[in-house]
């Protein structure tokens, strides 16, 4: 089959590769009908991540037909349309238990590799580097679908796949970074990044019953899809100071939930971007925090940092006297995917969002390598890419 | 998860400990020698006296003296002779540096140096054979979501633990509860072990261990432990090697990749099998073929997450 890998630092390239089969009792093979580049992705594709082999296969936002199963899958027959959730999880340990599944003890196979880097293992994921489990990715023509039991959603055949695939990764991802928050009526919401997940983080930040959203970036036509597709107020943070934006916005007390939806390569205008760049080329710090600071420094006395954006390792002034002392509360982690990729559905089937307003590109998954370049350094306006393998 | 390595030496007699026990007695001598007469000491390895050189010989003392009494009061600690080792370089470094003094006297300068040398030879002598003589032991536990008597049958045919570990190769049941396990690594010659089980305590406990006379004397138990809270069983595997393996596990352990590793990755595996039926692979389909390799902190266990 045709699959996209990472063969290296901002190189991809779609190969021929074996065909995936199934290895396990509880193992369906879905033959992927539509797959999504992520920011996520980009972490890997500028190499940030550890851990990446030349050759794995990338992406981990798909769905598709159910052409196989396992002995053990009784839920699932070919056939099927299926979203599948990004973390690999069980359901039945102590943290799948928790509806934490990106943290499932027992999908990954690598896990005392996680130990050892983060003190303790998570999850599995697609196509997400080995300290993630090592698994082939969704950006090809087949997956192989582990607990395909549990973690699969059925789709409806009248919902296209631009509606639901979302379900997969972005949208639950910007559900929980606003679920997270605890909004109150007549809250505001600062969300840093309007990328997909930004854009998904505001608009479940209205679903979730904000007053107001405001939106932070500097991309115009990212800002515009928050501004008319969202309905969110936004800064050009290149334009206006961030800082006395949000106070006057707020009449000086700052935004009571604030949601980081950059994460470990922000853009920093200014000296502190050149000291950020420097500390990681030394090794020295692993990320670049730039927007989670800021998140911390803007939040109201009492809110909430509720952080999506992805982080590898290390950040450097991290300001901890800010958050203790204004008594912030930090939420965070990779999306649970499975706790809300059916009650995300019947929202989309009840008309209250429709996902596919984020696609700005379809292209053939044979043009990956292009893909990853466009949305990368942002040309042409593109803000979401989905592949299609036929 | 918790894993433990432990310095498991039992204390016993012989050439190693002798030499250690008169190693410390040295150092102690030295050290109360430095320490009350540094001039005296001056004299003896001919630097003349500084205010400065005399106090860092007091401190040279003193370390001395920690030294001394770590190796006579914890004979089973071996590190206590490397941190002689560690105080002959600093002292053979001063020495080097106190040739290059105008006051010096050269020759006394280089007859110290040369008893430095000995005595660096007799420490790295004796904390060799103490290291070597220490058995490994690891040890890890991890929490399994299911009951004791869910968990203890597989435990009790070893023949099952084949499915935990890709270097074994079988493990065969012979007769009186003795098991031969045999293992390969890469496509080396087949390591083969014979063990037979001590204790057997159901939902609880097993204890196997290599017969008496063995060349590797390894033993293993795992223990099942209620955990509070209707969490399941704390489930602890324990291994103790001991003769000319225990030399390979301990430099692979200090480099992370020991037999603490691979105790984890077998009880992750029988956690994955009995939570969920199946023990995790990753089907990397890579476009490139998958060198081989070892484990490392990059892409730990390839050869399982193919
Ligand atoms: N937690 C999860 O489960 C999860 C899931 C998916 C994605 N993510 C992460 O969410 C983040 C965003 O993903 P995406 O797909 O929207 O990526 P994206 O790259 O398209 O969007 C990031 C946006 O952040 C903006 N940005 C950069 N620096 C900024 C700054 N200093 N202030 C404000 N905005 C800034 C960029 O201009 C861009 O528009 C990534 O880190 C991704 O890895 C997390
Ligand atoms: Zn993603
Ligand atoms: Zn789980």
């Amino acid at each position: 089959m045709k699959a996209t890998c990472w063969m290296g630092k901002e190189e991809v390239r779609v190969e021929n590769v074996p065909d995936p089969t199934i290895l396990n009792p509880r193992d369906a093979i879905v033959k992927i009908t539509a797959t999504a580049i992520c920011g996520s992705d980009l972490h890997l594709y500028n190499g940030f991540i550890p851990s990446m082999e030349k050759g794995d296969i990338l992406g981990h936002e798909f769905m598709g037909e159910v052409v196989e199963v396992g002995p053990a899958v009784k839920n699932l027959k070919r056939g099927d349309r299926v979203v599948v959730p990004f973390p690999i999880a069980c359901g039945s340990c102590f943290f799948c238990r928790k509806g934490l599944f990106s943290t499932c003890e027992n999908s990954n196979p690598n896990w005392v590799l996680a130990e050892k880097m983060w003190g303790h293992g998570v999850a599995g994921v697609y196509g997400y580097s080995h300290l993630l489990g090592g698994y082939a990715g969704g950006q090809a023509e087949y997956a192989r679908v582990p607990f395909a039991d549990v973690g699969p959603l059925k789709i409806p055949d009248e919902l296209p796949d631009d509606k639901v695939l979302f379900l997969s990764d972005i949208f639950p991802t910007g559900y929980m970074a606003a679920d997270m928050c605890g909004i109150e009526p007549g809250d505001t919401v600062a969300v840093w990044g309007c990328g997909p997940v930004g854009q998904f983080a505001m608009a479940s930040a209205f679903l979730l019953g904000a007053e107001r959203v405001i939106g932070i970036d500097r991309f115009p036509e990212r800002l515009r899809m928050a501004r008319e597709k969202v309905g969110a107020d936004t800064i050009n943070y290149e334009e206006s100071d961030v800082h006395e934006t949000l106070q006057d916005l707020t009449g000086g007390i700052g935004p009571d939930r604030c949601i980081d939806a950059v994460g470990m390569e922000a853009h920093a205008p200014g000296p502190i971007d050149m000291y950020d760049r420097a500390k990681t080329a030394l090794m020295m710090e692993t990320d670049r925090p730039f927007a989670l600071r800021q998140a911390i420094m803007n939040c109201r006395n009492g809110g909430t940092v509720s952080v999506a954006g992805v982080y590898g390792g290390f950040i450097d002034k991290f300001p901890m006297g800010s958050l203790m002392n204004r008594s912030l509360t930090v939420r965070t982690g990779q999306a649970h995917v499975q706790r809300y990729m059916r009650p995300l559905l019947e929202r989309i089937q009840a008309g209250d969002i429709d996902p596919s307003f984020v696609i700005t590109h379809h292209m053939k998954l044979d043009q990956a390598p292009e893909a990853y370049r466009m949305f990368r350094d942002k040309q042409d306006e593109c803000i979401k890419v989905v592949l299609n393998p036929n | 998860m918790v894993t433990q390595r432990e310095s498991g030496h039992r204390p016993r007699g012989g050439v190693g400990r002798q030499l250690a026990n008169g190693l410390g007695w040295f150092s102690i001598g030295l050290g109360v020698a430095e320490l009350v007469a540094p001039r005296a000491m001056e004299k003896v390895i001919g630097v003349r006296d500084r205010d400065r050189r005399r106090n860092v010989l007091r401190a040279y003392g003193m370390r001395e003296i920690a030294a001394g009494v770590g190796i006579l009061s914890m004979p089973s600690r071996p590190e206590w002779l490397w941190t002689r080792v560690a105080g002959d370089i600093v002292d053979l470094a001063s020495l080097g540096q106190a040739f290059a003094l105008r006051d010096a006297k050269r020759g006394r300068v280089a007859a110290a140096t040369a008893a430095v040398l000995g005595v660096t030879a007799l420490d790295v002598l004796c904390g060799t054979q103490l290291s070597r003589r220490k058995p490994f032991r690891a040890s890890a536990t991890v929490l399994i979501g299911k009951k004791p008597e869910e968990l203890y049958p597989f435990w009790r045919d070893l023949s099952n633990v084949v499915q935990l570990e890709p270097y074994l190769e079988s493990v065969r049941p012979l007769a009186d509860d003795r098991w031969r396990w045999t293992a390969r690594i890469g496509g080396g010659p087949a390591l083969e072990v014979d063990t037979e089980i001590v204790r057997d305590q159901p939902n609880q406990y097993i204890e196997w261990r290599s017969p008496e006379g063995s060349a590797t004397r390894l033993r293993a138990a795992i223990r099942f432990t209620p955990a509070a809270g209707d969490r399941g069983t704390l489930v602890r595997s324990e291994v103790e090697i001991d003769g000319p393996l225990a030399l390979l596990a301990k430099p692979a352990s200090a480099a992370g990749i020991g037999p603490e590793l691979r105790l984890e990755q077998h009880l992750r595996r029988f956690k994955q099998l009995m939570e969920t039926g199946e023990i995790a692979r990753a089907y990397r389909g890579q476009a490139t073929q998958p060198r081989p390799r070892f484990e490392t902190t990059r892409g730990l266990e390839p050869a399982l997450s193919h």
